[in-house]
C-alpha cells in the first residue's frame, strides 16, 4: 500500500510510530498529483513541491523532538479554492478572482495549519460555488474518478474528486445546498455538513450568508472527525459562530443499539431511482441489525423546502455579487452569470416569505427530533449523472437538475443541522450511493459515531477504478 | 409590464452588458419565479421571527436550542 492510500487515523499512527514520515507522505501524495490531476483536474493550485517538503521535513523534526501538534501532524490536506490562504491565489473558481491573493488565511485555514496539517494545495469548485456539477468553464470540469464521463457533483467536486483518488487525505468543503454532501455521495467519500455555526466561515467566499456552512471530507468518519475537531471552535469574527462540544473520534466499538433513526415517508425517502434505493434500504436494514429501531415519520411540508431554499439563496448571492453583476458580468461563466442575475427578479416578500418557511420547518424538525435521535436519507436521489444531463425522470416524476440533486440536502441548510454523508454502495452502473445521517444541533458525534458503525459493518469499501485497492473503514490498515 | 420589461428593469445596469439569450432566459425564468412565490404562499406561517432569521441567533444558541450531544 502507498503512504497516500492511508486514512488520516492510519497515517497518524505511522507517523507517531515512526514507521513514515510525513516527507514520505507528502511525496506519494504529490507523486499521485503528477499522475492524475491532469486527467481528473481536481487541483487548480498545487503548491510548489520544493515549500511542500520542506515543511514536511518541518513536520518531521517536531515529531521527532516531540513536538508534535496533534494528530493532523504532517498530514496533506487540500483546500476547496474558496477557502483564503495567505500569499496563495484563492480563484473561488472564477475568472473574476483568478489573480486574487489573499493576504490572510480563513480561520479554518489558520486552525488546520496550528494543528500541524501540510496545505497542498487548492481544488477545483463550481464557480462561486454556485452550481452542483464542477463545470467549470475557467478551469475546467473536475472529472468523477469513477467515471469521467460523469460529474463528480459539485460545488466541492474538487475536494471530492481529490479525496477518492488519493491525491489528498482529507479536504475542506463548504455547503449552501448540498455542496459538501453531493459531492461526497457521487465519490465516496465521507463528507459532513456541520451545525450552523460550529465552523467559522470567515475568510471563506460567501455565497449565501445564512445558508453557507463550511465543513470537512475525507475517506472515513473517523477521519471527518479529527478534521472537524481541528476546523471547529468559536470565531468571534463570525457572527454566527457557536462553541459546541468536544469532537472525539468515534471510539472502536461504537455501540449504536437502542438509537431511533427516523425514516421520512413524505418527501426525503419518497423519490429515489432504482438503484439509489435498493443500496438505501439494504444500509437501513444493516443499521437496523446493528441494533438501531426505525420509525416512519411524516414532514409534508418539506415539499417547500427547495422554494424556501431558492428564494433566500439567490437574492442574498446577487448581493454578494452585486458589484460585479454590474460591472463585469460577462467575467462570469454563463450558467452561473444567469443564476445569480436571476437572484434580482425575486420580491422582499418572496425573501421575507422564505423566512417565515424556515422557521416552520424547523419547527417541524425540532419536534420530529422529540420522537427520533436521527434521520436517514438517501443524500441524492439520483446516481452521478452523464456531463449536460438536467433533468432526471424519477419514479415517473420529472426533476430539474436542482430538485434532483439537492432535494434531500437543502432543507438541512434552511434548518441548520448537521448532516454526514456515508458511502453506502454501487448501482447497478457500478456508481457510488451516499446515506445521509441528520441529527439536532450539535449531534455531530452522534452522527459520526452512527455512521463509523455503518462503516465497520459495511465492511471495505470499493475504490474508483484504477485507482487502487481496497479501503479500510475501521483504522486496521498497514504500510 | 411584460416579463422583458420587468427583466430589464430589475438587471439595472447588467442589463445592457449582457446578451439578449442571457434576457431572454430571465425572462423565462420569471415563471419559475412566480411558481416559487405561490408554493411559499402556501404554508401557513407564523410572524416573522428576526431572532431566527439565521439557524442560530447571533444573539445566541441558547434562545433558539440546547447543547446536545
Amino acid at each position: 500500500m502507498e503512504p497516500r492510500e492511508l486514512t488520516i487515523h492510519e497515517a497518524n499512527e505511522h507517523l507517531a510510530g515512526g514507521r513514515l514520515s510525513a516527507t514520505e507522505l507528502v511525496s506519494s501524495v504529490l507523486d499521485q498529483i503528477g499522475r492524475l490531476n491532469q486527467h481528473i483536474n481536481a487541483y487548480i493550485t498545487v503548491r510548489p513541491h520544493s515549500e511542500l517538503l520542506d515543511e514536511a521535513r518541518r513536520s518531521d523534526q517536531r515529531r521527532r523532538r516531540g513536538e508534535s501538534r496533534g494528530p493532523m501532524e504532517g498530514i496533506p490536506i487540500a483546500l476547496k479554492d474558496n477557502f483564503e490562504t495567505a500569499g496563495l491565489r484563492t480563484t473561488v473558481g472564477s475568472k473574476i478572482l483568478m489573480d486574487w491573493v489573499p493576504n490572510r488565511d480563513a480561520t479554518v485555514v489558520n486552525k488546520l495549519r496550528r494543528a500541524g496539517a501540510i496545505i497542498v494545495g487548492k481544488l477545483n469548485m463550481h464557480e462561486f460555488a454556485d452550481g452542483p456539477t464542477n463545470d467549470n468553464p475557467h478551469f475546467g470540469r473536475t472529472l468523477n474518478p469513477w467515471a469521467p464521463s460523469r460529474t463528480p457533483g459539485g460545488s466541492s467536486g474538487g475536494s471530492a474528486a481529490a479525496l477518492a483518488a488519493h491525491m489528498c487525505l482529507g479536504a475542506t468543503g463548504t455547503d449552501t445546498g448540498g455542496s459538501i454532501r453531493t459531492p461526497a455521495a457521487f465519490c465516496a467519500v465521507v463528507g459532513l455538513k456541520p451545525t450552523y455555526g460550529l465552523v467559522s466561515r470567515v475568510g471563506v467566499f460567501p455565497f449565501s450568508w445564512s445558508l453557507d456552512h463550511a465543513g470537512p471530507m475525507a475517506r472515513t468518519t473517523r477521519d471527518v472527525s479529527m478534521l472537524l475537531a481541528a476546523m471547529a471552535g468559536y470565531d468571534p469574527e463570525d457572527p454566527v459562530s457557536v462553541s459546541g462540544p468536544p469532537i472525539a473520534p468515534p471510539p472502536d466499538d461504537a455501540d449504536i443499539g437502542g438509537v431511533v433513526i427516523g425514516i421520512e415517508k413524505s418527501y426525503l425517502t419518497a423519490l429515489m431511482e432504482d438503484g439509489v434505493r435498493r443500496n438505501f434500504d439494504r444500509a437501513v436494514s444493516r443499521l437496523a441489525e446493528l441494533g438501531a429501531r426505525i420509525e416512519e415519520v411524516r414532514m409534508p411540508r418539506l415539499e417547500v423546502s427547495l422554494p424556501a431554499e431558492v428564494a433566500i439563496l439567490f437574492p442574498e448571492a446577487a448581493s454578494v455579487h452585486r458589484s460585479f453583476l454590474d460591472e463585469r458580468p460577462m467575467d462570469y461563466g454563463e450558467d452561473v452569470r444567469r443564476s445569480l442575475l436571476s437572484g434580482r427578479l425575486y420580491r422582499a416578500d418572496d425573501y421575507v416569505e422564505a423566512q417565515r418557511v424556515r422557521s416552520v420547518l424547523r419547527r417541524d424538525l425540532t419536534a420530529t427530533f422529540e420522537r427520533v435521535d436521527v434521520l436517514a436519507t438517501p443524500t441524492v436521489s439520483i446516481e452521478p449523472p452523464e456531463w449536460g444531463q438536467d433533468t432526471f425522470i424519477v419514479q415517473g416524476r420529472r426533476l430539474d437538475l436542482l430538485n434532483a440533486f439537492i432535494r434531500c440536502t437543502a432543507p438541512f441548510n434552511l434548518t441548520g443541522h448537521p448532516a454526514l454523508s456515508v458511502p453506502c454502495g454501487l448501482t447497478g452502473n457500478g456508481l457510488p450511493v451516499g446515506i445521509q445521517l441528520v441529527g439536532p444541533p450539535f449531534s455531530e458525534a452522534k452522527l459520526l459515531r452512527l455512521g463509523y458503525a455503518f462503516e465497520v459493518a459495511r465492511g471495505p469499501f470499493a475504490r474508483p477504478p484504477g485507482i487502487a485497492s481496497t479501503s479500510r473503514a475501521d483504522g486496521s490498515g498497514s504500510c | 409590464m411584460s416579463a422583458a420589461d420587468f427583466v430589464d428593469r430589475r438587471l439595472g445596469s447588467s442589463a445592457r452588458l449582457i446578451p439578449a439569450a442571457d434576457r431572454e432566459w430571465l425572462a423565462r425564468e420569471t415563471s419559475f419565479i412566480a411558481e416559487v412565490s405561490r408554493r411559499l404562499a402556501e404554508v401557513e406561517k407564523s410572524p416573522l421571527d428576526f431572532a431566527a432569521m439565521s439557524p442560530l441567533s447571533p444573539a445566541g444558541p441558547s434562545s433558539l436550542w440546547s447543547l446536545e450531544s
